[in-house]
């Protein structure tokens, strides 16, 4: 079991990850997630033995990983450009970590042809790597990783240059052969619907810092901050007071008062309305007035753009829906319930 | 790799280079300055009388005039081809390679009776256009002119155009270029703001090499420039050995080490700020046919000017090897035809010399030395490069990295007097020794593996050694399986240079080697410097064995394709 205690490394006096702490289970894959600068990549140095953290611990274990160079590790590191040998063909590329650990020559052979075949990549073991598609080289780049069975195999974006149909469809084979092989995995992503296709927990990163550790379904249901609401999609994130008097609690928000779900701050807070719980007319216990700036056809919903007084509120509707042209007026209503969730105030 | 864990290595790595510069560079300079100055009065006397004389300041302009131009020729011949090597396949192309780096290799000796050969007063072209025409004199001059000394140089130096730059060139991804164009620029904007960009770390060492090379050339400017053209160095040689002036030939050593310093510092500042790691291709992806009739033809044409070019001295003084022209003393007459009489001379010793060495020992002793000058240059030079490429900007490597430069930029005939000086007493009395010559030969030699081998190492991603090393190989095998062989071709050039200098070297040679282990261009220049059409063509005919000997080096290493090496 891979445990990262309190880690803190800076570049140059800036900061890049601040008493970061999370454990990846054995057997479990847990997605590394945050915007671009969040220091996911560093981590995964750090963890690698590629980098010495300023403080901070990595275990396996529970044994301290400080003493132990990168190479000893036997933790696999899948790059984001990939890092293919240049100069070894895909047999040489995907052989390298095994003649590192001394195999036998029989040994190697059965194993490249193992993980070549897992990636379905047969057939390609003596192209020359510069000759292949970033799929392909996708492919081997992962087959490469997987080849000495490395106790954790760490993915840095793994999908992040290839175009969107490959994607998807990589990103399902690499779920399906992660977990065929039982393979304890750090997933990187900036791209939340990757981690949460792929993972069993998600570690959140912003600037440094964890922003939650959660299963991705929970994540979504009860993001932890405004930060990690904005960052997962859900927009209307918004400044709010948090007012008690001696019968009731109550928000006061740009959109004016609203009731307030249960929680125990007090005070300056975060709002956050879940723009899957308005619906378009007055059927819910809250309503508002607003015009309808902007509606975009996402697939499975319609997401809008409504002004309300000053206030700009995004909406997800099923696609179903029928919305007026953009400009017009319309009636929004939602439930409280479902729709409120509030959050300390960020520094 | 982490800086702080690995703060031994730099200096580490640096021991070596830096212990061998010590004790075979800087203390034998110091010992011959210091003697030289010591036999003046002592005071900066002879400095200011260095800089007072017109005439020597002269020297000083010629020097610097002449090696521009010739750097700037052998780069308007070299670019173009290396532009073609790089980029196109075409028949007959590791012929060319091998082919150009023949000259190189050669003493300048040889070079001068090849082009003597060729162009002289006797030379082929001289007599074919008076038997063509019925003309009284020959109505080419070329032996002591100024062009002369150009073409030489060109002749020598393209090499280091072609293998620096176009291997470089071989390597780097045809795409950014092509991005270029699609972006919209035009061939001579992509030319411009693009591939020289790309090229630049290599075409500024290949330049600052040649025009350091022509900067201190010697046999070139002697004997086919003449009387009439003086360098620094010819100059030093003049005047330690005609006038035994020790003190003026200690100050022009002197202005020449610190040319050479500035220059080479110029140019460390540049490339650091010009290198940036590119992803390397193999040049078997790289090149492609050439296409379209018209560039057929340009490139064709080009390419066999360029091998007629190489080829035609080379082959003239092959070709006077095996023909009697001259009468022997003794004779009057001579039949002209084709003999194989000077090679079978080469074994006989007609006059008893004490000296006298058989030129099958002589091709040995060169081996030998040649071997041993790869061996020492290539331990001492990857360390140094490797250190180099590590991290150039750290203070050491920054510091280092100009004295590196320095052994080329100093007058062979005063390091050579530097080692007679310095070597000769306990515990380095190395005046007997048959490592002296070698030991020499890889100061000369250094400059020339550190800076083939630095910009490969470079260009080298870190983050396939991060990936060898998340996989399990230790940094021994990561230097292994990744450095080694990404940079085997590096490597390998950097070798040959090595093995060329060693083969051709003359000017330290000659004054250090044992009498009687003479090498082979020591043996040309005492069958040069005794009379008589007979050994001039025993000269020849050695000659023409170092060049076939060398060129069939050359091609070997062209061809050579071990397992990891070949790959790329």
């Amino acid at each position: 079991m891979l445990s990262v205690r309190n880690i803190y490394k800076s570049f140059a006096g800036k900061p890049a990850l601040s008493g970061v702490s999370f454990d990846v289970r054995r057997g479990e894959i847990v997605a590394l997630l945050g915007p671009s600068g969040s220091g996911k990549s560093t981590l995964l140095s750090l963890i690698a033995g590629l980098e010495v953290p300023d403080r901070g611990q990595v275990l396996w274990n529970k044994k301290n990983m400080a003493a132990v160079p990168a190479h000893r590790r036997l933790f696999g590191l899948m790059f984001q450009d990939y890092a293919l040998f240049p100069h070894r063909d895909v047999f040489g590329n995907v052989a390298f970590g095994l003649h590192m650990r001394r195999g036998a020559k029989s040994s190697v052979d059965a194993r490249v042809n193992e993980v070549v075949r897992l990636v379905g990549l047969s057939g390609f073991e003596h192209r020359d790597v510069s000759t292949l598609s970033g799929g392909e080289q996708q492919r081997v780049a992962l087959a490469r990783a997987l080849a000495p069975q490395p106790r954790l195999l760490m993915l840095d974006e793994p999908l992040g240059s290839l175009d969107r149909a490959l994607r998807t469809r990589l990103l399902e084979d690499l779920a399906a052969i992660l977990r065929q092989a039982g393979q304890t995995s750090l997933y990187v992503t900036h791209d939340q619907e990757e981690a949460y296709a792929i993972a069993d927990r998600i570690v959140l990163l912003n600037a440094g810092r964890v922003a939650q550790v959660d299963r991705p379904e929970e994540l979504y249901r009860r993001p932890a901050s405004g930060f990690v609401a904005r960052f997962l999609g859900l927009e209307n994130v918004f400044a709010a007071t948090v007012v008690r008097s001696a019968k009731r609690v109550w928000l006061e928000t740009p959109l004016g008062k609203l009731p307030a779900p249960r929680t125990g701050l007090k005070g300056e807070a975060k709002v956050l309305l879940r723009p899957e719980a308005f619906q378009l007319g007055g059927k819910g216990p809250l309503k508002f007035k607003g015009k309808l700036l902007s509606k975009r056809f996402r697939g499975k919903m319609l997401r809008a753009k409504v002004l309300v007084g000053k206030t700009q509120l995004v909406i997800e509707l099923p696609s179903a829906a029928e919305l007026p042209r953009a400009g017009a007026r319309v009636q929004l209503s939602f439930d409280p319930k479902k729709a409120i969730q509030v959050f300390p105030r960020e520094e | 790799m982490d800086r702080k864990r690995h703060s031994w290595l730099l200096p580490a790595l640096w021991l070596l280079p830096l212990t061998f510069l010590a004790i075979f560079y800087f203390y034998p300079l110091a010992s011959i300055l210091g003697f030289s100055f010591a036999r003046g009065d002592g005071s900066l006397q002879p400095v200011a009388a260095v800089l007072a004389n017109e005439s020597l300041r002269g020297v000083v302009g010629f020097t610097f005039w002449q090696a521009a131009l010739s750097t700037l020729l052998t780069l308007a011949v070299g670019l173009p081809a290396a532009y073609l090597l790089a980029r196109y396949r075409f028949p007959g192309k590791s012929l060319l390679r091998a082919l150009s780096g023949v000259p190189f290799v050669l003493p300048t000796l040889v070079v001068a009776a090849a082009f003597d050969a060729l162009l002289g007063p006797r030379g082929w072209v001289n007599q074919a256009a008076m038997a063509l025409f019925g003309l009284e004199s020959p109505p080419i001059h070329f032996v002591n002119t100024f062009g002369a000394i150009l073409i030489a140089h060109v002749f020598y130096n393209t090499t280091i155009v072609l293998r620096l730059v176009g291997d470089y060139w071989a390597r780097l991804s045809p795409r950014i270029e092509q991005a270029a164009r699609s972006l919209g620029a035009n061939a001579w904007q992509t030319l411009r703001q693009v591939t020289l960009p790309m090229i630049a770390p290599a075409l500024s060492a290949a330049a600052l090499l040649v025009f350091i090379f022509d900067f201190t050339s010697f046999g070139v400017i002697l004997v086919l420039g003449g009387p009439r053209f003086a360098t620094l160095e010819t100059e030093i040689y003049y005047q330690t050995v005609a006038l035994f002036n020790l003190p003026t030939a200690a100050v022009l050593a002197l202005i020449q080490l610190l040319c050479t310093l500035a220059l080479t510092i110029i140019y460390t500042r540049m490339s650091a700020r010009l290198s940036h790691p590119q992803e390397l291709r193999t040049p078997q992806v790289t090149a492609r046919p050439i296409t379209s009739r018209r560039n057929r033809l340009l490139a064709g044409g080009f390419l066999v000017l360029l091998a007629l070019f190489f080829l035609a001295p080379l082959g003239g003084l092959a070709l006077r090897s095996v023909s009697r022209v001259g009468p022997e003393r003794g004779q009057t007459s001579v039949e002209p035809g084709l003999t194989l009489d000077y090679y079978r001379a080469l074994g006989e010793d007609p006059r008893g010399n004490i000296f006298f060495a058989n030129p099958q020992d002589a091709i040995g002793t060169s081996l030998i030395y040649a071997g041993s000058t790869v061996a020492l240059a290539l331990a001492i030079g990857l360390p140094a490069a490797w250190a180099l490429a590590r991290n150039e900007r750290a203070l050491l490597s920054r510091l280092l990295d100009p004295l590196l430069m320095l052994p080329l930029g100093t007058s062979a005939v005063t390091l050579g007097l530097g080692f007679i000086v310095a070597l000769n007493a306990p515990p380095l009395d190395l005046r007997a020794s048959p490592v002296l010559v070698p030991l020499a030969h890889t100061l000369v030699a250094l400059p020339f593996v550190v800076r083939s081998l630095a910009p490969a190492l470079r260009s080298i991603r870190p983050r396939l050694r991060q990936a060898a090393a998340v996989l399990g190989a230790a940094p021994g095998q990561v230097l292994r399986h990744i450095d080694l062989p990404l940079v085997g071709r590096a490597v390998l050039v950097s070798a040959m240079f090595a093995f060329a200098i060693s083969i051709g070297e003359f000017g330290a040679t000659a004054l250090i080697a044992r009498p009687e282990y003479p090498t082979i261009p020591v043996l040309i220049y005492r069958l040069l410097s005794q009379p008589g059409a007979l050994t001039y063509g025993q000269a020849l005919a050695l000659s023409t064995i170092l060049m076939l000997v060398t060129g069939g080096g050359m091609l070997a290493i062209e061809k050579l394709r071990v397992a990891d090496v070949g790959e790329f």
